[in-house]
């Protein structure tokens, strides 16, 4: 028995066969089983591949290009209820930022500076919460370790080279300006809360205190108008 | 038709610079924007290199998205010029005669989805560049011989030739996948007379 070309095959497999290749095809297993796997192929291809290989773009790569093109706008309000849960997670997270920042700043004391390149690295690795309670939990013991971290310090090396200097205090102010905007919207959320008051004015004095540190580290001569 | 409610009110707050919008309409069209444009490039770099520039001139366009379609077939249709033109820029298009290769891959049975996907993928990258494309916006994306021949600068005769070569090859490539009842080199094949 003569079989359809391949080719007129694959046309077949969403095309009309003539009256002589339909004549064929109900006789020939082998050719109506050709064009059926034709029709399988399509139908591979067309529902197979979305969701089955990763992603060929990074979010925060493209939200890091929209932000150069002025096309993300930084701290837009909100007031849904995804946002309310929200700003505790980020919270947590920019205390999370604090205590690595400073773990890391600690064990690098005699090895690098601290750079703010670097800290804009770490910030990079916000973690992923599942719940707002686990947020929350972790908040709760991130600051409990800081505060821990930051008594350590003053015992026992608050006056690292590390922690001083230009550089280190630029890293300090990119990391406290996180935490500053964290807590500013949690306050915005709960303005009667006098944890997240305290956190907020907190942060602030510190950051001015930083930044006043950094006006003193700089060289003679050179004065402080933006970091 | 217009664009559900979901994905207008997103859009709103996405024109508006809101990053989590902007987040949410990638998270939720990405795969099928990866998907096409990964099987228009053929190769991997390429598409993540398209795929990127589709992303940011979708978020630049959203202002002049009017919600008279459904944002995915607007945003899929940006990803399918985009695709387009880049594999002209980068001169892919060059040449559309298809060179059909007495190649075949191997490929195994797995029930694992992402298995399958990448085997296509394989399948389909081993396409000659014209036949891929013209496979994958007939085939997978709907488009008319007419509309494919526009779109690429060649007849609608050349599309439909393309296209069959293109399934003839794929699915020899693609043999273990569906499972065809007889090898294809056991068999003698002659067009019947009509």
């Amino acid at each position: 028995m003569s079989h359809l070309n391949p080719e007129r095959l694959a046309e077949l497999a969403d095309g009309v066969p003539t009256d002589a290749e339909t004549a064929h095809l109900a006789q020939c297993a082998a050719c109506a089983g050709e064009r059926q796997a034709h029709a399988a192929v399509i139908e591979l291809a067309r529902h197979t591949g979305e969701h089955a290989l990763p992603p060929l773009t990074s979010f925060e790569f493209l939200a890091e290009q929209l932000r150069l093109e002025g096309r993300i706008s930084s701290g837009t309000p909100s007031k849904s209820r995804f946002v309310t849960t929200g700003w505790w997670m980020r919270a947590a997270a920019a205390v999370l930022l604090v205590v690595s920042g400073v773990a890391m700043g600690r064990w690098s004391a005699t090895e690098q500076p601290v750079t703010p390149g670097a800290a804009s690295e770490n910030s990079v690795a916000v973690p992923d919460f599942a719940t707002p309670e686990e947020a929350r939990s972790t908040l709760v013991r991130a600051e409990r370790e800081y505060r821990g971290a930051l008594s350590w310090l003053a015992q026992n090396g608050g006056d690292a080279t590390v922690l001083e200097g230009p550089d280190a205090y630029r890293a300090r102010l990119a990391v406290l300006d996180e935490l500053a905007g964290a807590a500013r919207r949690g306050v915005d959320e709960a303005p009667y809360d006098p944890l997240l008051s305290q956190y907020y004015l907190s942060t602030l004095a510190a950051r001015q205190a930083t930044l006043q540190q950094l006006g003193g580290a700089l060289p003679s001569g050179v004065r402080l108008t933006q970091f | 038709m217009t664009a559900p409610a979901t994905d207008q009110f997103v859009i709103e707050r996405a024109i508006r610079g809101d990053e989590r919008a902007l987040r949410q309409l990638w998270t939720r069209h990405a795969p099928r924007i990866d998907a096409v444009v990964r099987r228009l490039a053929g190769d991997p770099d390429l598409a993540a290199d398209i795929a990127q520039d589709v992303w940011m001139q979708i978020f630049r366009a959203l202002p002049s998205f009017r919600g008279d379609a459904q944002f995915a077939t607007w945003a899929h249709r940006i990803a399918v010029n985009r695709t387009l033109n880049a594999l002209r820029r980068v001169r892919r298009v060059e040449k559309l005669e298809l060179v059909i290769e007495d190649d075949t891959v191997s490929v195994e049975m797995d029930s694992d989805r992402a298995f399958l996907a990448d085997s296509i993928e394989q399948a389909m990258q081993r396409l000659p560049a014209g036949a891929r494309m013209v496979f994958v916006l007939h085939d997978v994306e709907g488009y008319t011989h007419e509309a494919i021949a526009e779109e690429l600068g060649i007849t609608s005769g050349a599309s439909k030739s393309q296209l069959f070569k293109a399934r003839a090859k794929l699915r020899r490539l693609l043999a273990h996948l569906v499972d065809g009842p007889m090898p294809v080199s056991e068999r003698t094949h002659v067009t019947p007379e009509s």
